[in-house]
C-alpha cells in the first residue's frame, strides 16, 4: 500500500517487498475502473448518437414521412419505413421531443427552480439554526431530517397520496416529495460551511458594531455561504430534475414530469424519440454534474435517493 | 455568545420541524393507521359484506395487511427478492468500486478529476434512464451482444436486461457513484501510519491486511452498505422497464395502486419497505460509527 509514499519512507527494503502483491492490487483497480468507465460512458453516448440518427437500428426504425408524424404525432415503435430520408442525422427527434413532451420539460424546470428556492430558504435559516443553538430534542431534529436519505421514494409517495390526495390535480404534491428528497442536500451543504470555520465570531463582531438582524443577514451570513448556496442548488437541481421514485405515482397525464415522460416514450416511442427525450434530460444534467465535481463539491459524498 | 435566548432557535427551527411534519412524518402516521383498515380483498374473502356497507370504525381495525406482508408468499416473495437483490448487488458494487476508490485517494494519474467526475454520471439518472440505457447496452439487440457477435460471432448477454441478472447489473450500475464516493471518504479517514507500523514491524502482507487493513476497511464497508442497501431497496424505475415475471418490492408497492387500487394494502407495504430500509440504514451507521470511534480509541 505503501507505493506511493515509497520514497519517503524510512524502510525500504521493507516498502519493496511490499510492493508485488499490491501492484496486482493496483492493476485490478486499474481494470474495475476501466470497465466502470466504460460501463457508464458507453450507454450515454449511444443515447445521445442515436438521439440523431435516421438509421435504422436498435429494432426499431423511424420514419418521418407520412401521415404518423403529422397527425398522430406518435411515431411508434415499429412504425416501418423509409430510412435516411433526410440524410444520415436529423435534429427532427428533437422537435418532435419538445413538441409532444415539452410541457413536462417546462414542469420538471419549475419544479427544480421552486425547489432550489424553498430549500435555500429552508435550508439557511435552518441550517444555521441547527448549527447555532443547542436545543432539547436537537439530536432527532438530525436523524429525522437524514430520514429522506434512505426512505423510499414510493414509500412517502403513497403517504402523499393519501394524505394529500385531495390536491392531487395541482403540482403542489410532486413539490412536496421533491422538496424532502432535496433539502438534506441544501442542509448538508450550509451546515458543512457553517461548521467550518467560526463563523459566529464574525457575526458576534457585526452585532456588537451595532449591526442589526437583516444587515448580519445580509452582510455577514449570506456572502459566507454564497459557494455553499450554489453548491446547494446546483445539487437540489440534479436531484430534482431527475427525481423519479417519489414523484412518478404523483403525477398525472397533466402534470407529468420529465423523467416520468421518459416512461410515456420509452414504452410508447422509437428508439431514436427515446434517445432524443434521455439526451434533452442528460444534456442538462450532466454538465451541472460536471461541474459540481469541479466546484470541488465534498457535499456529494454524502449521497441519496436519486435513482 | 449571545444572551441566552429561548425564542431565537424557534425562530430559525420552526420552519424545517413544520416542513417535515407537514410532508414526511404526518403522512407517513397516517399512512400506518390507514395500513390498519381492512382491505378490499379482505372484505371479500371474509364475506363479511356488512363491512363493505358502512363506514369502517375502530372495530374494524386490523393487522391483517401487515401480516399479509410477511404471510401471504405473493407479497413476501418480492420483499425477499428486494432484499435479497439489495445485499448482493451491495457486496458486488463494493468489490467493484473499491477499486476505483482506492486509486483516487492512494494515486495521482493525470485526468483524475475528470475519472471521478464520469463515475458520477449515474448519480443524478433516475432508475427509469437506467433501464433504457440497460437495454441499449444489454437489450434483445444491445450494444454488448451486437459487439461480440460482430468480433467472436456469437451474441454475449442476449435480452440480458430483462433477466434478474440485468437487473442486478443495472442496479450496480447507479451504486457506482454512491459506492465509490462512499468508499473513497471514508478510506481518505484511514490512519496509513498503522499499515506502515505493522509493515516495519515485520507484518507480512496478509498479516497487514488481516489485521490492520480488514479492521480499517469494515466500518467504511459497512457505511457503504447502509447507503447502497438503502437505494436499492428503493429503486423502482429499473424494474418497472425491465422486470414482466418476477417484481421487485417497490414496483409491488406501485402496482397494488395503480392496477387494484388497493390503498390500505399499499399503505401497509409502504410502511413495511419504509421501516425495514430505515431501519437497516440506521443501523449500520451507527454500527459504523461506533466501530470507527472504538478502532480509533484503541489505536
Amino acid at each position: 500500500m505503501n507505493d506511493g509514499t515509497a520514497g519517503s519512507t524510512p524502510m525500504p527494503v521493507i516498502a519493496t517487498k511490499s510492493r508485488r502483491p499490491f501492484s496486482a492490487w493496483t492493476a485490478y483497480s486499474a481494470a474495475v475502473s476501466l470497465i466502470l468507465i466504460f460501463a457508464v460512458v458507453t450507454p450515454v453516448l449511444i443515447c445521445l448518437w442515436g438521439s440523431f440518427t435516421t438509421l435504422s437500428t436498435m429494432g426499431a426504425a423511424s420514419t418521418l414521412s407520412g401521415a404518423g408524424w403529422e397527425t398522430q404525432k406518435s411515431l411508434g415503435i415499429y412504425a416501418s419505413g423509409a430510412r435516411e430520408t433526410t440524410g444520415p442525422f436529423t435534429l427532427l427527434w428533437y422537435a418532435y421531443v419538445f413538441e409532444v413532451y415539452g410541457h413536462t420539460i417546462g414542469l420538471s424546470f419549475k419544479l427544480a427552480a421552486t425547489s432550489i428556492l424553498v430549500t435555500i430558504v429552508l435550508g439557511v435559516f435552518g441550517g444555521y439554526g441547527l448549527v447555532r443553538y443547542d436545543f432539547p430534542g436537537k439530536a432527532l431534529l438530525e436523524e429525522i431530517i437524514s430520514i429522506p436519505l434512505s426512505l423510499p421514494g414510493i414509500s412517502i409517495a403513497v403517504a402523499l397520496l393519501g394524505t394529500y390526495g385531495i390536491i392531487r390535480d395541482s403540482w403542489t404534491i410532486i413539490l412536496f416529495g421533491h422538496l424532502l428528497y432535496t433539502l438534506p442536500f441544501m442542509l448538508q451543504s450550509v451546515t458543512s460551511t457553517l461548521r467550518s470555520y467560526n463563523f459566529f465570531e464574525l457575526e458576534r463582531a457585526a452585532a456588537s458594531l451595532g449591526a442589526n438582524w437583516f444587515q448580519r443577514l445580509r452582510y455577514i451570513l449570506l456572502p459566507n455561504l454564497r459557494h455553499a448556496i450554489i453548491i446547494g442548488s446546483l445539487l437540489v437541481f440534479t436531484i430534482s430534475l431527475g427525481e423519479f421514485n417519489a414523484s412518478f405515482l404523483l403525477t398525472t397525464p397533466i402534470n407529468l414530469t420529465l423523467p416520468a415522460s421518459l416512461y410515456d416514450t420509452y414504452t410508447n416511442d422509437s428508439f431514436q424519440v427515446s434517445s432524443a427525450a434521455t439526451s434533452v434530460f442528460m444534456l442538462v444534467v450532466i454538465p451541472v454534474l460536471m461541474a459540481i465535481q469541479f466546484m470541488g463539491g465534498k457535499e456529494m459524498k454524502e449521497v441519496g435517493q436519486a435513482a | 455568545m449571545f444572551a441566552k435566548d429561548r425564542i431565537a432557535p424557534l425562530f430559525y427551527i420552526l420552519p424545517l420541524i413544520v416542513f417535515f411534519m407537514a410532508v414526511m412524518v404526518y403522512p407517513f402516521v397516517d399512512m400506518m393507521i390507514h395500513g390498519l383498515f381492512p382491505s378490499q380483498e379482505m372484505i371479500e374473502v371474509s364475506g363479511a359484506s356488512e363491512v363493505a356497507a358502512r363506514t369502517l370504525g375502530w372495530r374494524d381495525l386490523t393487522f391483517g395487511n401487515y401480516i399479509a406482508v410477511f404471510t401471504d408468499p405473493f407479497y413476501r416473495s418480492s420483499l425477499v427478492l428486494s432484499l435479497v437483490l439489495s445485499a448482493v448487488v451491495s457486496a458486488l458494487s463494493i468489490a467493484l468500486c473499491i477499486g476505483p476508490a482506492w486509486l483516487l485517494v492512494r494515486r495521482d494519474f493525470p485526468g483524475k478529476r475528470a475519472f471521478r467526475a464520469i463515475l458520477t454520471i449515474p448519480m443524478a439518472f433516475s432508475g427509469i434512464i437506467i433501464g433504457f440505457l440497460a437495454v441499449i447496452m444489454i437489450g434483445r439487440i444491445g450494444f454488448i451482444p451486437q459487439l461480440t457477435r460482430w468480433l467472436v460471432g456469437v451474441p454475449v448477454g442476449e435480452a440480458l436486461a430483462y433477466s434478474l441478472t440485468g437487473l442486478g447489473i443495472a442496479y450496480i450500475w447507479f451504486q457506482i457513484p454512491r459506492a465509490t464516493l462512499t468508499l473513497e471518504s471514508a478510506i481518505r479517514k484511514f490512519d496509513w501510519d498503522l499499515d506502515s507500523a505493522a509493515r516495519s514491524l515485520g507484518a507480512s502482507n496478509w498479516q497487514a491486511l488481516r489485521y490492520v487493513l480488514l479492521p480499517l476497511l469494515t466500518p467504511a464497508i459497512v457505511s457503504t452498505v447502509a447507503v447502497t442497501f438503502a437505494v436499492s431497496m428503493g429503486s423502482f424505475g429499473v424494474a418497472l422497464l425491465l422486470l414482466k415475471k418476477a417484481s421487485v418490492f417497490p414496483l409491488e408497492i406501485y402496482n397494488q395502486i395503480y392496477a387494484n387500487l388497493a390503498f390500505e394494502m399499499a399503505g401497509a407495504m409502504s410502511v413495511v419497505l419504509g421501516v425495514i430500509t430505515v431501519g437497516i440504514n440506521y443501523a449500520l451507521r451507527k454500527y459504523a460509527e461506533r466501530y470507527y470511534a472504538h478502532v480509533v480509541a484503541r489505536g
